[in-house]
């Protein structure tokens, strides 16, 4: 009797409880009021390494590359630098390289000075290096991506909090290349099948495209933009669904060539 | 004098805490601790998920829904958990493939709480999935909500 009363009060003063609805079995996703939120969370590149590895042994250690950062002034470079730097640290980490972990952890303290959140940063990569020295790469992985979004998060409070985005990228075109080559010398229809990233990159082009041009003022930055317009076009599959070989060394193309000319060689 | 000089100190340390307080209050958000002591809950001694530090955030009203586009790679396994602190209305999370359909997940609901919610979703392949997040009640105002997720 005391629930109906409570139902009928609630009932009268319109604050009945809404049931919990089904879900839609189907949603037009192109729907004008389909309220799509943007998101900013980029997959990092061991999400689809980790992918990767499942369908068998890779040879991470082929895909460490050496080449130091050199030293720029321009902030935006730097931040590029930082999402790349981040993303050879969890190539490191696929390959169990020690070394290229630690050289890849100074790169990182470096390069947060660079853009002013080294002390944000200071206790983590101390914190990679703890994890390194017990052998403990799953903590090695979490601590780097920890890294990584105390970074962004520091980024986002700056006055230049666009930055953040271009380390998100940096990131991206990284593991994107490593991703690329690994297929390209052992292809596979699964594999390459990780390649599907067009809605991924248009995200990463409207962000690219919004982004202040006085932070994209270095000549790399229209080559990136120009990059990121090809592989969109080469990051979709075929009328079967797949991505052929031809496809894949496409994309490994395109995607060494620009970093190559962020790394500005 | 010396009152005095308590006094002043008793105000500067309040001050402190007060900045302190203002200062982190960007970083700490309740929906994101929620769904991260669920997820720690979920993922103790479990089978090998890691949890990722970027996380989304929003606000809605109770009869909205939200989708949320999300990258996700087929051979990994996945599970989100949705929060929305400070209600006691029930949540759902769903999730959609490219093609706007239902996809099959795992709902893990976590009674007698209604405003969490956590689902594991193994992708049939790889591309842009959708998550939807949707919040039923009376309330009039705006609830802030966090997701975050795992993988393995």
């Amino acid at each position: 009797m005391k629930r109906i009363t409570a139902f009928l009060m609630a009932a009268a003063s319109g604050l009945t409880p809404l049931k919990a609805e089904e879900p839609p079995v189907a949603i037009d996703l192109k729907r004008e009021g389909a309220v799509i939120i943007t998101s900013n969370v980029i997959p990092i590149p061991l999400e689809v390494f980790a992918a990767l590895d499942k369908l068998g042994d890779q040879d991470w250690n082929g895909q460490i590359d050496p080449r130091d950062f050199k030293p720029n002034p321009n902030r935006s470079r730097s931040a590029l630098f930082f999402g790349l730097a981040i993303s050879q640290g969890f190539i490191a980490v696929q390959a169990k390289n020690t070394a290229e972990v630690r050289r890849v952890g100074m790169s990182v303290q470096r390069l947060a000075g660079s853009l002013d959140v080294e002390k944000a940063v200071e206790g983590r990569v101390n914190l990679i290096m703890e994890s390194l020295r017990e052998k403990n790469w799953d903590a090695v992985k979490q601590e780097l991506d920890r890294t990584r979004q105390t970074v962004l998060q520091t980024l986002k409070t700056m006055p230049d909090e666009e930055m953040a985005s271009l380390v998100s990228l940096g990131g991206w075109l990284g593991g994107t290349g490593a991703l690329a080559s690994i297929l390209k010398n052992n292809y596979s229809l699964e594999g390459a099948d990780l390649l599907n990233q067009a809605g991924l990159l248009e995200q990463l082009k409207d962000g690219y495209k919004v982004l202040p041009s006085s932070i994209k003022s270095d000549e790399v930055f229209a080559q990136i933009g120009g990059a990121l317009l090809k592989l969109s076009d080469l990051m979709k599959s075929d009328k079967t669904g797949t991505f052929s070989l031809a496809q894949v060394s496409g994309i490994e193309k395109e995607t060494h060539t620009v970093l190559n000319a962020i790394y500005g060689n | 004098m010396a009152k005095g000089a308590k006094h002043l100190r008793f105000l500067v340390v309040l001050l402190a805490i007060v900045w302190v307080k203002v200062g982190f209050a960007d970083e700490i958000n309740h929906e994101k601790l929620l769904a991260q002591r669920l997820a720690l809950m979920s993922l103790k001694g479990s089978e090998g998920l890691i949890l990722r530090e970027d996380w989304m955030r929003g606000s809605f009203k109770p009869g909205e829904s939200k989708l949320i586009p999300q990258q996700l790679f087929k051979n990994n396994q996945y599970q989100f958990w949705f929060a929305v602190s400070g209600i006691d209305d029930e949540v759902q999370l769903n999730i959609y493939d490219g093609d706007g359909k239902l996809m099959k997940a795992e709902t893990v609901r976590f009674t007698p709480k209604k405003n969490i919610i956590s689902i594991r979703v193994v992708p049939e392949s790889t591309g842009m999935y959708y998550l939807r997040v949707a919040l039923t009640g009376s309330s009039k105002s705006d609830k802030d909500w966090a997701l975050i997720y795992a993988y393995k």
